[in-house]
């Protein structure tokens, strides 16, 4: 059952990816370039038709992914370099410090995500290193929550006291022994943070507090496609479901039986 | 083996007393004596049995003495050196000296490390050997030493079975070239075909090594065979110590006589002493005075009162009870 989730994930994030990546070559279109067919439906020419500037919106998501997934992965690099030293200090190390962590990291998780990224990317001007940071910073407290529950169980273990009976210290039980035997648990937490990034910076953009234009986004064509959804509603629906999908994927793929 | 050769082990006055906590700030609500005021020393090359229940505190005292746990007073004297008073550094270094052996070997082996990573771990960590190769060999001299063919260096614990596994924590055990091994129950989570093996490799490696060992268990019959003395112990604190064939043959506590008669015998006709039933009392709540007189047969009122000190009854063996007028006894006459 688990696997077959995993399975499922593991396809659409391919299939993203590889579209992602391959985009410059496989577009139809320039994703920037404007025409004077506006408003159009799908077509031979625009498989998903055009937006209010004439251009190509299959082109455009295409372009699109590679934000997305350059915003999820770039904010789930930021929460594991954050959360998984934070997880494991506060696991091995326990008592003061883990008491200390764990009012912090509970602190974050009771703020919405949402809100916090919203609060702290006005502050700082939407810019995609700034989104990245931003929601890197805001998801490290769940990768570290877990970090430090499996760090916890495995501290605990046989052969972690083995480990210290022959000289082994702090540094060399957590390389050797805690962090080999985490790494998957924790590569799961965050293609999950990758979801979440995907999600909430779409949402930003969606209240314009995204990547600025003309960059393609996915967030944004949904924005700009609401005002238009009687004209042509392909504009917001396409981008719209690839968000979807694309997070579907990524929950698939990070789903783990609690 | 003469008594007046200095102890490689002399432990003085262990004791090990864990708080009961509770609440988020950790209210201190009591304590648990899991080890009271124990005191026994291990000659050089000499099996010092440690028996009990569970909850006896034996396994604890095996981890104090290596200082696995912090002891919470006494003292640790290996040769001349106080372990207690260790620093960091000096305590690794000591390390090469005391190892141990674990009850279940497949905990006590990480799981995704292959064979090879767990014998080159204590040698790593200890800079022992100077290359990947150096190491390879050492790992397969110490599987040959346990009996096991240098096939086993990529295998991973998961693909072997129990006795070889505990061969292989032995090896890791051995790998620093130790003189003196805690043995804590190395044979009971093993099939019975298999107990008899570990514990000849055990004694095989003893003479040929000529190692010191602490040999923790609840079974009296293979303690007896590998043992050259033996302690009992009972909540905690040491009710009789001796001679193996003495404590063994001709105990003087009521605590051992109830040990021994537990165990079966292969003799036709044999009638065991039967004992009130009885769980062993809370360390949290000992009860006064000796802590064995709750299920104690032959308890009176003053045991109550006077904690028993260690007397000597014979050559090497003391113990802990202040009746002298016992004659104790396996079997019903």
């Amino acid at each position: 059952m688990k696997n077959r989730n995993a399975l499922i994930g593991f396809v659409i994030v391919s299939i993203v990816t590889t579209l992602a990546i391959a985009a410059p070559w496989i577009a139809p279109y320039d994703p920037a370039t404007t025409s004077i067919r506006l408003f159009e439906g799908p077509s031979a020419e625009h498989w998903l038709g055009t937006d209010q500037l004439g251009r190509d919106i299959f082109s455009r998501i295409l372009f699109g992914a590679r934000v997305s997934l350059i915003i999820g992965a770039g904010s789930a690099v930021v929460a594991g370099i954050i959360g998984v030293p934070i997880g494991l200090a506060a696991g091995y190390l326990g008592r003061t410090v883990d008491m200390m962590a764990m009012q912090f990291i509970n602190l974050f998780i009771a703020l919405p995500g949402l809100v916090l990224a919203l609060i702290i990317i006005t502050m700082t001007g939407a810019t995609m290193l700034n989104i990245v940071l931003v929601l890197g910073f805001v998801a490290w407290p769940g990768v570290a929550r877990l970090a430090r529950g499996q760090t916890f169980a495995i501290r605990e273990s046989v052969y972690v006291e083995a480990a210290r009976a022959v000289g082994g210290g702090t540094a060399w039980i957590i390389i050797r022994h805690i962090w080999p035997n985490i790494f998957r648990l924790v590569a799961v937490q965050l293609a999950t943070v990758v979801a979440f990034a995907i999600f909430t910076s779409s949402s930003l953009s969606f209240l314009g507090l995204g990547v600025p234009p003309p960059t393609a986004d996915w967030g944004g064509m949904v924005r700009s496609g609401v005002d238009y959804l009687s004209v042509n509603p392909y504009m917001s629906l396409a981008p719209g479901f690839s968000v979807a999908i694309t997070i579907f994927g990524f929950y698939m793929l990070g789903y783990r039986e609690e | 083996m003469s008594s007046e050769m200095a102890p490689l082990l002399q432990v003085e006055g262990l004791r090990k007393w864990f708080d009961i906590t509770r609440g988020v700030f950790g209210r201190k609500v009591g304590q648990v004596k899991a080890v009271d005021d124990v005191s026994f020393t291990v000659r050089s090359r000499e099996v010092l049995g440690l028996a009990g229940e569970s909850g006896s505190g034996k396994t604890t005292i095996g981890r104090s003495v290596l200082r696995l746990v912090e002891p919470s007073a006494g003292r640790v004297v290996f040769d001349g050196t106080d372990v207690t008073s260790l620093n960091t550094a000096d305590l690794r270094r000591f390390r090469r000296r005391m190892q141990i052996i674990f009850q279940d070997p497949l905990a006590a082996l990480n799981p995704q490390m292959t064979i090879e990573e767990v014998l080159s771990e204590p040698l790593i960590v200890q800079g022992i050997g100077r290359s990947d190769a150096d190491r390879r060999n050492r790992a397969v001299e110490l599987l040959d030493s346990v009996s096991l063919s240098s096939d086993y260096l990529k295998r991973r614990p998961g693909e072997m079975s129990g006795g070889q596994r505990q061969r292989i924590v032995i090896a890791r055990a051995l790998a620093v070239n130790p003189e003196f091994i805690v043995a804590d129950e190395p044979v009971s989570a093993l099939d019975v075909s298999i107990q008899a093996q570990i514990i000849a490799l055990l004694i095989e490696l003893k003479g040929r090594l000529g190692l010191s060992m602490l040999f923790i268990s609840h079974d009296l019959a293979a303690m007896e065979y590998i043992s050259d003395r033996i302690a009992v112990l009972y909540l905690g604190r040491v009710m009789e110590i001796g001679p193996s064939s003495e404590v063994c043959g001709n105990f003087k506590h009521p605590y051992t006589e109830m040990l021994i008669s537990a165990v079966p015998q292969p003799e036709p006709g044999y009638q065991r002493k039967i004992f009130p039933a009885g769980e062993i009392p809370s360390a949290a709540s000992p009860p006064s005075g000796c802590v064995f007189r709750t299920r104690c047969s032959y308890a009176r009122p003053e045991c109550a009162q006077i904690v028993p000190q260690l007397r000597k009854v014979a050559e090497d063996h003391y113990t802990a009870c202040i009746r002298d007028d016992l004659s104790l006894s396996r079997v019903l006459l």
